[in-house]
């Protein structure tokens, strides 16, 4: 492979990266084998329109999982409902979730309860659906 | 995250609807697109890609050397699949462009036009909605490797490249004979294409060049070429020999210009067998199996072994069986449906034969959610089921098989011992023929997108013809049937 050629891989790697194209493809396609819509093109446009929205909006981006699921991804974590869980277990919903992890905001033999959970991972979730240059 | 520490359950449901609405290839397309034309915003053009809907349109590219019938072929193909023709003339006819008004300065001025500005004007052309709609046939460009790397250049990436092939003696005998209507471009032939028409018959024209000198230099010229234009589309070209009746050659093209390449898809292998008795198909599905590691649902095996094995479904089988009666449907597909719903089947994926044998048990499997990807119909002439069965005899005292032709006893005391089996008798195959006569039909318009095969040739021949067609992804359908 002579450099012109290695050059141009470069830089398609860097636009994937800079426009965060693969996230955004991963989270189309997980919407597309959970939801397996009859008509995959319109159920796309929609999403992607949604995202559009979004991005104007801060809100609302178009994502796999709502509070009720991180509710039960708590209730499973913590089965003797003891309002709390560590942050290992924490770190292992994150990676359940399937969010990159970033930066801990808390020390690490801090517990967390699940309101503080919900925020956390609400905004992490936010993040990792932010599948556009920022 | 370690992979094999925990396997990954995906729901089955998930596997066949995505191979269904071919997800991998529609996210693939707008990966691919994106690389390609590499937008501010990704998101904006990914909603246009989408509604363009043009992931399957016609991308063609058609080379040949002169007098191939390269304009003949490419408008047959045109009219065939509805999409756009671009020849070099008719790119060049667009007054308003710009760019074709600085390449006709170059033509003016007898200068070679230059690939970067054949390639933005191709371009240019391109993006008009009824190339992206329609899709497109670009006919004798790139004559060039350099030209061929500009048109990858800018993004212009065809599908399917043909190239038409002929023995040069072929072709410089056929060049003289060769006319063009001056009006409208078309090409004829004094022996092989010639107008009905008497008025167009009297405007033809002899081209320029017609001398055997100069299409000898001209054929020499694209012989030189031809091997790096190649090299740029190494993995999409064909060549389709043109030393044969037009239609012939047209239908070859279009073979290829509907098929689909190869891609890395996961995909399960749903694969089902049809044929007559002593088609093969039990040893064809061994064969797959063995090689794709999928599972082998043999229904008569499946129903013997549920006998031997005391099952309950077995037992209640058991009295049809020793009979020799038909097995009631309803219990065939309990059995069938164990086998078909176990998990290394739904997984791995299965290949089944003697069942479905007509289409009201095509119709079952199907609404139990047994949907095959994959149906062949294995064809053999009946006089060769009766070859191949009805010589077939068992040494009772060795158990060695033997055949009348393919494999005589190998003395006479042998021969003499020899017994067929009852279920090989000429009465019985006959119908056990007639009954699959009967049902090939419409289990024919049942499945669509089904695959014949002439199973009358070498066990390894058919497998390798069924290989073929199991990992390649199938054909598009055609578009329209009428010429």
């Amino acid at each position: 492979m002579d450099d012109s050629s290695i050059s141009r891989e470069l830089e398609a790697q860097e636009y994937l990266r800079r426009h965060k194209v693969l996230e955004l493809l991963n989270t189309l396609t997980s919407l597309l084998l959970f939801h397996r819509p009859e008509r995959t093109r319109e159920f796309l446009i929609n999403e992607l329109e949604k995202l559009k929205l979004a991005r104007v909006t801060d809100k609302d981006y178009p994502s796999l999982f709502d509070e009720s699921n991180l509710v039960a991804v708590f209730g499973i974590l913590d089965p003797a409902q003891q309002g709390f869980i560590s942050v290992t277990q924490y770190k292992e919903a994150l990676k359940t979730l399937g969010i990159e992890m970033t930066n801990l905001p808390w020390p690490d033999n801090a517990m967390i309860n699940q309101e503080t959970f919900k925020q956390q991972v609400l905004s992490e979730l936010k993040k990792a659906n932010r599948t556009f240059k920022s | 995250m370690d992979a094999t520490a925990r396997p990954l359950r995906i729901p089955p449901e998930m596997g066949v609807y995505a191979e269904k609405q071919k997800v991998f290839e529609l996210i693939q397309k707008m990966l691919e697109r994106l690389l390609i034309d590499r937008p501010e915003d990704p998101i904006e053009y990914l909603i246009d890609h989408l509604k363009n809907n043009n992931d399957e349109v016609p991308r063609i590219i058609l080379l040949g050397p002169l007098v191939s019938g390269k304009r003949t072929l490419a408008k047959m193909l045109c009219k065939q699949l509805n999409c756009m023709h671009l020849t070099l003339e008719n790119l060049l006819s667009n007054d308003s462009s710009l760019l074709v008004d600085e390449a006709h300065r170059y033509k003016n001025k007898d200068q070679e036009i230059p690939s970067a500005l054949w390639a933005k004007v191709i371009q240019e052309r391109l993006s008009k909605v009824e190339c992206i709609k329609k899709g497109w046939v670009i006919e004798a460009y790139p004559k060039t490797r350099h030209q061929a790397l500009m048109l990858q250049m800018t993004g212009i990436i065809p599908e399917h490249v043909v190239i038409l092939d002929a023995p040069d003696s072929v072709l410089l005998e056929r060049n003289p004979g060769k006319r063009i209507d001056p009006t409208n471009g078309e090409r004829y032939h004094t022996a092989f294409h010639w107008p009905t028409d008497p008025e167009v018959q009297q405007r033809l024209v002899v081209p320029e060049g017609a001398t055997e000198e100069e299409a000898g230099k001209r054929l020499l010229d694209y012989h030189r070429n031809l091997p790096e234009i190649l090299n740029t589309y190494s993995k999409i070209f064909k060549m389709i020999n043109v030393d044969q009746p037009c239609i012939d050659a047209f239908a070859q093209v279009l073979t290829f210009v509907q098929s689909r390449h190869r891609n890395l898809a996961p995909h399960t292998p749903r694969i089902l067998l049809q044929g007559p008795p002593g088609s093969g198909k039990s040893l064809q599905a061994e064969l797959v199996a063995q090689k794709y590691n999928i599972v082998n649902i043999g229904c008569g095996q499946k129903l013997k072994e549920a006998v031997a094995d005391k099952t309950k479904l077995g037992e209640l089988i058991r009295p049809y069986i020793e009979n020799e009666q038909q097995v009631p449907d309803s219990i065939v597909i309990k059995i069938l449906t164990e086998h078909l719903s176990k998990l290394d089947s739904s997984t791995r994926g299965w290949v089944l034969h003697g069942f479905p044998r007509d289409v009201e048990q095509a119709n079952m499997l199907n609404n139990l959610g047994f949907v095959p990807n994959r149906v062949f119909f294995l064809d053999i002439p009946d006089d060769i089921v009766f070859e191949r069965l009805g010589l077939r005899m068992t040494d009772p005292v060795t158990g060695e098989r033997y055949h009348g032709m393919y494999k005589p006893a190998s003395s006479l005391k042998v021969q003499l011992r020899l017994k067929q089996n009852p279920k090989h008798s000429e009465k019985k195959l006959q119908l056990l023929l007639d009954i699959y006569h009967a049902n090939v039909q419409d289990l024919e318009n049942f499945y669509e997108g089904f695959i014949h095969i002439n199973a009358d040739q070498d066990p390894h021949t058919v497998f390798e013809l069924i290989e073929s067609y199991t990992i390649k992804p199938l054909p598009k359908p055609v578009l329209q049937t009428s010429y």
